[in-house]
This record gives C-alpha cells, structure tokens and sequence, in this order.
C-alpha cells in the first residue's frame, strides 16, 4: 500500500521584503493497494502535481507521513527507508526534461542500474532491452540513439522504461498522455495499464481529463483535488456518475458533450467565476465558496470536512449542501 | 531592492578579499625593490636606523615591518582614500598616477568595445536573417577568424602597415605633445588622430566575438513564436527587425557589461604596443619595476572593474528583461 | 447557398528538406461561408497549422507555397496582392487566436505597447483610441482591461493570456479569425470559458472562423462544418452533426473512436496505432492505408479523391460503406 497521511507542503514565495508562505497541498490522506488505480484529477494550480512528487518520495512533506508498504518514507532516510522509497517512480510529463539529451537511451537505463546495483555489469545491455521490450520498443532501434532522435511516442515509452529499471511496485505518473495527440492517448494508457497488470504496479494516475481518469482507474478510485484539498474522492464510475461536491459536478459539466455522452449530465452546471483563486489568498470557509454557484451563508463560515456521501457507498466529499446537492442534479 | 544591497554587499567583500589576496601575493614575487634599496644603503655605510628612516621618507614604508603590520597599515590608508605612493616615480601619489592613466584606457576601449559591439550586432543579426547563404558563409568565417586572432596581432600588422609602410597614422602616445592639453579642438582632434589605430586594432580583434554571439542568439529569436506572430499581426519589417534586435540583445548584456569590467585589464597588449598611457601601460611598468604601490592599486582596481562590473551586469539585467524583475 | 468568405483553391506547401521537398499541404480546397465556423481537425503534423499559417500567406521557412488561390471575398487572391497590401490585409481583415498567447508576443513589451505598435502598423491614426477598444473588449471577456494592458505577456495567467489572444485578434475587427488550437493545453474550465467566449463572439459581431484543433469533441461544440486532415490532405468534410454520427473516413471512425468516454464501456475506445507518414515526392496509394483496418490492393493502387457521398458530404475513401462492427456514436 502507497499510501499519505494528513500530508501538508508549504511553499516560501517572495514578495519584495518578506517571503510569504502559501499551502500547495493540505491535509490530504489517499491511499493506493498495491496493484491498484488511483486516479487525482484536478485543474493545474490545485496542488495533484505537488501530492504526485511527495507520494513519489522527490519532495519531502512539510507535515504528515508518506509510507510504501508500511514503510515510513518521509522519515529521514535509512537505508531501509531508501530502498523502500525506491519503490514508488515518478513518469514526468515531459519526456524532454527526464532525458538527459548528450545520453543514448542506454546510457540513460544503465544509470540507474548501476547505482543502485539492480543487475551485475555483464548483464546490463540484457537489462536495458527488457525494460525497452517491455514499455512496447525495439531495443535494437532506439538503445544507441539520443532522445532528439525519438519520436514523441517513442521518448514517451523511454521515460517509462527509466521508471522501470529499478523494479518499483508503484508508478506515479503526472500527466503522463496531456502531451500525446488524443488520437494515440489510449495507445500510451493501454501500455501503462498492460505494464500495470503485468508487473503488478499499483498506478497514481495524475490528469485533468475525467476521460482520462475513467479509461485508466474504471475499477479503481477518484481523488479530486481543488486549491490543496481533496474535495471529494471515490470509486471511479460512482464520482463519475454521481459527484457530490459541486466542483466535482462543475468539472464534468464543462466536458464537452460528445465526449461525455449524450445523456450525460442533462443540467449544465457552470461555475461562478472561471478564475481559479491564488493561493495567497484563499478563503476563510469552503476553498470553493466563492466559485460555487449553489454556496450559501455558512459555506463562507467554516471549512467543511470529507464525509461520507451515504451509509451505503465508499463515496467522501467535504462540502456542507452534500445533501443538498447529491440529489437531483445528476440524471 | 534587498537582492540588489544584498549583491552589493557580495561585491564589495569579493574586492576585500581580492585585494588581501594580491597583497600577499605581491610580497611573495621575487625581486623586492625596497630590500634591494634597503640593501644599498646599508652598503652606503648607513646605520640600519637611518637606512629604515631613508626608506620610509623614500617609500613610505619601514622595510624591517611585519608584513601582516603592513597589511592592516594599508588597509587602513586604503579606506581613508590612500594609495600610498609609487617607488619608481618617487614620491608621486598612486592615485594621481591612476586618475592620469585612467581616462586615456577608458577612452580607447570604450571606443572599442562600443564600436566593436554595434558592428557584431548589426553583422550577426543580417548573417541569422540570412542563415545557410552565402553572406552567412562569409561573414562567419570571417568573424571566426577575427575571433581567434589575439588583437596583438591585428595591433602590430596595424602597426607595420600605417605607421611604417603607409605613414598614414601617428605612432606612439595618444596626443601630440606639442599642442597644450585642454577641451580645445586642435587637442581633441588629435587624440582623435592617434587613437585610431589602437581602437581598430580592439575592434578587429572583439567584433568577431560580438558577431557569433548575436547570430545565434538572433537565429533563436527568430524561431520563436512572436516572430511568426508579428508576420502574422501585420507588423511591418522596421518593427519586427526592432523586435529580433531587443531580444537577440539580451543574451549579450551580460557579456557586454562583463567586458566593461574587463576593459581596464583588456588593453595591456594594445597601449605598451602604441605606447598609450593608460592602465595597461601603467600596470605593466609597475610589474616589471616591481613598484608594489602601483602594482597593488592597478591589480586592485582591475578586479574590482569585474567585480562591480558583475554586479552591475546582475542588477541591470533584471531592469532590461521584465521576464526578471519581480 | 450562402456567400463564401474565403476559399482555398488547390492549396500546396512544401517544406525542403534534406531528403527532399516535404509536402505538408497537398491540394487542399475549402470553403469557409461568411458566418460560419469551419473545424479543422487532425494528429499534429497533419498540416492543419500550415493551412492557417498559408491563408494569411505567413507559411515560416524553410516551408513555402507552391501553388494554389487563397480567394477572400471582395478582396480577390490574397497570393497575388503586393507585399504592402498583404501586410495590410493580415490582422484588418483576418487575425488569429493562437495556441500559446503569450508565446506570440514579444516578451519585452507592455500589452499596450503592443497594441501602440499594432496601430503603427495599420496605419491607424488615433492609436489612444485603439487602446480603448482593447479595454473595451477586455471588458466584455470579463478581463481587467487596465491591468492586461499593463501586463507583460509572462505575467498572464493561464485562462487570461488565451482571453488577451482572443482580445487582440478582434481589436482590429477582422471578417474572419482563425483559432489555431486555442484550448490545447487548458484545463477543462478555462477551456470551456474560452470555448463560450468564441461562442459569443461568433453569435454577437457574426464572425466567421476557422478552428483547429486535434481534439473531436472540442470541434464539436463550435463548429458548423468540419474538415478531416490527414498527411496533407483532407479526406473528408461534412457538416459538424454529419461528421460525428455517421464518420465515413476510416481515420474519421477511428479518431472518434479514440475519444475516452463518461458513458458505456471504457474499454469500447481504442487508440489509433502508428504515425502518419511524412511525404516525400510522388506518392502511390492511400496514405492512410498502413494504419487502415479495411485495406485492400486498391488501397495501394491509386489515391482516393474527394468524392460527395451526400450533400456537403465528402470523403477521400475507396472503402466509405465498410462496416466498423461497433456502431458509431
């Protein structure tokens, strides 16, 4: 189990004299079974990118615990800790700025696995051309060749191969198909999903697509995320199908219909302001109170807790009109 | 506004530690012109006491002071705006010296550097608009060549060519000596006169660099998207060359504001060869005569040139590119 | 039927290369009727942004026409005007929203300087007045007129900088706009609110336009008619409501088909495989083919044409009534 509790990342950002501290993430538990999908959708600026590199090990929290396997990672590093830690890879979003562009591809798999000693030296090239083999490359084709040699696909799948080569049991990718043309999108989540299956990965699967999201975690769970906060979180299809909270509703209702389907969301539900608030100035109450087209009085008061939307489902959202909303407005 | 105190600081405990450094470093060449003096007036018959007093009437030091006392006796002068005074020309104020030689060296390789830049500008932004032709060919090698030859080179063949073949051009000094000093027309037009030469000799050797640097800052420029955009947008051709020239600039303004501070050092070669002078000439007199004073003063003021000229180059970049500022 | 508003004619560009002339454009022709809003769509490389870039004769180098008519309503071949008149023509009479705003303008200058410099250029002689007209619009995009104009373009955030683009292409009230991907790399909110803005615009000064873009669903929502571009080419154009329900192009079906749905099976979508190929001299055959479900000898033979199986409806297929053996959406 990948899993973060009541994590917080604060950021210093300066301004002119004094540096003034903003909240990117804050208070987020998630947790991921090995062999599991995880889904965290959310618009850019709403700290999934900063929860991806802290679940990853690349970013240390400011507060809260991050453990693989029961293992607390975010501890100041033991050996025990590092090797766990090793565990989790995080696949970029830019497969431009993983690559180091003056090394062959091989060069590149072969880094991690000398240091951290995954095969002996005389089985490294073999190494190379399985994880190459097994992210769908011809290892002869691209092993001696420089990432601007690539095609966009191609660097796509190296990045993966890289992420690969120490062996790790979960994957936390960020973006990792906003950069493919939609047509060929499915081909690189099919991969990780086949890669998934077959090595046994737990996968956090960061996007803003729900499209996305569905496709990769339809039996696995949804995180949505907003300024920081999980606002709501669930099984795939219920979140999908039946959103609580309303940013959840007002993120699928800016779908455009034919990806959504045709009986999808009859009532467009459009939000109060397109302008995502900073983070230097979030509000006292309900971080989306003052986008909210259904808040009230007492949303602008205190900010709600992640609760159970009904006895029955595993469905959270941390809003006060759960009642309210979770009914009549789906189809 | 606090990043810029802060950098200042920086600089000004870096021109410290410089100046601590060649202090020591001086005292460490051999060939002491005071022991030597020292020396010499013992053989004189002096008494050591007198001979020390001699010494420090001569040189304004005491020659059998622990250097670590001198240090902080210099220190001392430094701050109050004391150079001390040279050992070879006896009794003259380092600072005098330095005020005489500075605008000559100032005037030469600003000239030059000025010049040098405008024309590796105008060059490399025509070569990056006209990349893979033949102007291109042309005038990258040409600029390459430029570039590796060291400007003593272009200097003497200046030297051989228009003072000696073809009489064209003054040599030696940077007026003539016969027309009094002074803001009058004869004067001005013959520094004019004697500084052609030496400032094309910094020229020739410092627009191929320019040239290079612009062209592929240029060539970037132009393959950025607001390029396209402002084909696109109707802007006509003074305006979009406006653009490419800006921002191929950028890239440059930290070299060219480095050069400024290197300047002082930069015309070594060029004013012994035209015998000007300026700096150069002065710093390298003093080494060869081991004038300490002088020496320590000009090695100072040329690192503290970089210093601050980095500084400045830090604190200016961020008010041309408003990508920077705050 | 209504008036065209421009017409490209034959349209091909090349791009040299080291192995030869590249086409990127290959004898396309479309027609874009005053008021209505044309999709584009395609993979990227497809071509569709050297259409734009060829409409407004701006095609960057080492990329040039070879030939075709870029016909403008009232105002004749836009390939056969002077330079000046070209130069007058881009922007007064048509402008673009391009994909990454603040990429396209000079990162040295204040929006308004820009705008200042925009009036210099067309010769327009009150420039304060064009400052007010952007803060005009920016007003009605719901941007804070004063502040955008004392922006430099890095200090736009996401959403804005595709409103500030949208704000400069109609500052000069062009007849047409082309939008050259303006939602790609937005998140789903800003990408609807910009979506809504071109609705706005479109409904309210009876714009005419042309959106490219490689997302289907997008296209779905703005556009009147749509194009399918592949290698070059188009293969197929229909009206928007046409293109989506009944797809006859195997690469139509199949970029529909590569959209991740909300409803049904997930799984029932499927990628498309492979690249598209990059032409080289004279071709043989369907370039399609290599990724084609439905290939055949014919395929390899000959080069379909464009060809009405309805009205309004073309398509570049020898295989256009093969079964998929899934319905379509």
């Amino acid at each position: 189990m990948l899993a973060c509790d009541q994590v917080v990342k604060r950021f210093a950002i300066r301004r002119g004299w004094r540096a003034q501290l903003v909240t990117a993430v804050n208070q987020v538990s998630i947790s991921v079974p090995a062999a599991q999908v995880l889904c965290i959708v959310g618009e850019s600026g709403c700290g999934k990118t900063t929860l991806g590199k802290m679940l990853a090990g690349v970013l240390p929290p400011t507060e809260g615990s991050v453990t693989v396997d029961g293992v607390e990672v975010s501890a100041r590093r033991t050996a025990e800790r590092e090797r766990a830690a090793l565990k989790v890879q995080l696949v970029h979003q830019d497969p431009f700025s993983t690559l180091n562009p003056v090394h062959t591809i091989g060069e590149e798999l072969s880094l991690p696995l000398i240091h951290h000693r995954i095969v002996p030296k005389s089985h490294l090239r073999e190494e190379c051309e399985r994880l190459l083999t097994l992210t769908g490359l011809n290892p002869k084709a691209v092993l001696d060749k420089y990432p601007h040699e690539l095609s966009g696909g191609q660097r796509q799948r190296a990045v993966l191969a890289l992420a690969l080569s120490v062996r790790p049991r979960y994957l936390v990718a960020d973006e990792a198909v906003s950069m493919v043309d939609v047509s060929s999108r499915l081909i690189m989540l099919d991969l990780f999903l086949e890669i998934a299956s077959t090595q046994d990965l737990g996968l956090v699967f960061i996007t803003h697509d729900f499209g996305v999201a569905r496709y990769v975690g339809y039996e696995g769970t949804i995180t949505v995320m907003y300024l920081g906060r999980v606002v709501e979180q669930g099984p795939t299809e219920q979140v999908i199908h039946h959103p609580c909270h309303p940013y959840t509703q007002v993120l699928l209702s800016s779908i455009p219909a034919l990806q959504a389907g045709r009986d999808f969301m009859p009532q467009k539900i459009v939000p109060r302001s397109f302008e995502v608030p900073s983070l230097e100035h979030l509000p006292v109450g309900c971080v989306f109170e003052p986008r909210c087209p259904f808040a009230t009085e007492a949303c602008s008061q205190s900010a709600p807790q992640l609760r159970a939307t009904d006895k029955a489902s595993s469905q959270q959202a941390a809003c006060l009109l759960v009642e309210a909303t979770s009914t009549g407005v789906v189809g | 506004m606090m990043r810029t105190i802060r950098r200042f600081g920086v600089a000004v405990v870096m021109i410290w530690m410089v100046t601590t450094l060649t202090f020591f470093l001086i005292r460490l060449m051999p060939g002491n012109p005071i022991a030597t003096a020292y020396q010499t007036l013992l053989q004189q018959g002096m008494t050591a006491q007198q001979a020390a007093v001699q010494i420090h009437i001569l040189y304004d030091v005491y020659p059998n002071q622990p250097v670590l006392t001198q240090y902080f006796v210099y220190l001392w002068n430094l701050v109050h705006g004391n150079l001390g005074t040279s050992i070879v020309y006896t009794g003259r104020p380092v600072l005098g010296l330095i005020l005489a030689a500075a605008p000559w060296t100032l005037l030469l390789v600003s000239m030059g550097l000025l010049i040098s830049f405008v024309i590796g500008l105008l060059l490399g932004v025509i070569v990056a608009i006209h990349r893979d032709t033949w102007i291109d060919n042309l005038t990258s090698q040409v600029a390459s060549v430029f570039h590796g030859v060291p400007n003593y080179i272009t200097g003497f063949i200046f030297l051989y060519f228009f003072t000696v073949m073809w009489p064209w051009f003054p040599f030696g000094n940077i007026y003539n000596p016969s027309i009094a000093v002074g803001l009058t027309f004869p004067f001005v037009a013959s520094v004019a006169y004697h500084a052609v030469l030496p400032v094309a000799a910094y020229v020739f050797g410092a627009f191929g660099g320019w040239t290079l640097s612009t062209k592929s800052a240029a060539m970037a420029v132009l393959g950025d998207d607001f390029m396209m955009a402002d084909k696109i947008r109707g802007l006509t051709s003074a305006q979009r060359l406006d653009h490419l020239v800006n921002n191929s600039i950028l890239p440059l303004f930290t070299g060219f504001v480095l050069s400024l501070g290197f300047m002082f050092g930069g015309s070594v070669f060029i004013e012994s060869m035209f015998s000007i002078p300026g700096l150069g000439y002065l710093v390298q007199s003093a080494t060869t005569q081991r004038d300490y004073p002088v020496m320590q003063a000009t090695f100072m003021l040329l690192s503290a040139a970089v210093i601050l000229a980095n500084f400045a180059a830090d604190t200016l970049y961020s008010r041309i590119d408003p990508r920077i500022r705050n | 039927m209504s008036e065209v508003a421009v017409a490209v004619d034959d349209l091909v560009v090349e791009f040299s290369s080291d192995e030869g002339p590249v086409r990127a454009v290959d004898r396309v022709n479309l027609q874009l009727e005053r008021g209505k809003i044309l999709g584009l769509i395609g993979e990227s490389g497809c071509g569709k942004t050297t259409v734009a870039h060829a409409m407004l004769n701006a095609v960057a180098e080492p990329g040039r026409i070879v030939r075709g008519r870029i016909h403008y309503a009232g105002h004749g071949d836009l390939l056969g005007m002077s330079e000046e008149a070209q130069r007058l023509f881009r922007w007064q009479h048509v402008s673009v929203v391009f994909q990454a705003s603040q990429n396209t303008l000079n990162p040295l200058q204040r929006i308004e300087a820009q705008i200042r410099e925009l009036a210099r250029a067309h010769r327009i002689s009150n420039p304060n007045a064009l400052v007010g007209r952007a803060r005009e619009i920016c007003d009605r995009l719901r941007l804070d007129g004063r502040r955008m104009l004392d922006a430099y373009p890095h200090q736009l955030s996401g959403g804005m900088r595709q409103r500030v683009g949208i704000m400069l292409a109609l500052l000069l009230q062009p007849e047409i706009i082309l939008f050259d991907e303006p939602t790609t790399a937005l998140d789903s909110l800003s990408q609807e609110s910009v979506l809504r803005i071109i609705e706005e615009i479109h409904a309210k000064e009876g714009i005419s336009g042309v959106f490219i873009t490689h997302d289907l669903g997008i296209v779905a929502e703005v556009a009147d008619v749509v194009a399918v571009m592949y290698a070059g080419r188009i293969v197929e154009t229909a009206p928007t409501g046409t293109l989506f329900n009944a797809p006859r192009h195997p690469y139509s079906r199949a970029l529909l088909n590569a959209l991740p749905r909300l409803t049904g099976d997930p799984r029932a979508a499927k990628g498309l495989t492979g690249a598209p190929p990059k032409v080289v001299g004279e071709v043989a055959g369907c370039l399609f083919r290599e990724r084609c479900r439905f290939q055949t000898a014919q395929c390899k033979m000959a080069e379909p044409v464009l060809t009405s199986v309805d009205a309004d409806h073309r398509v570049a297929c020898f295989k256009i009534n093969e079964e998929d053996g899934r319905a379509s959406v």
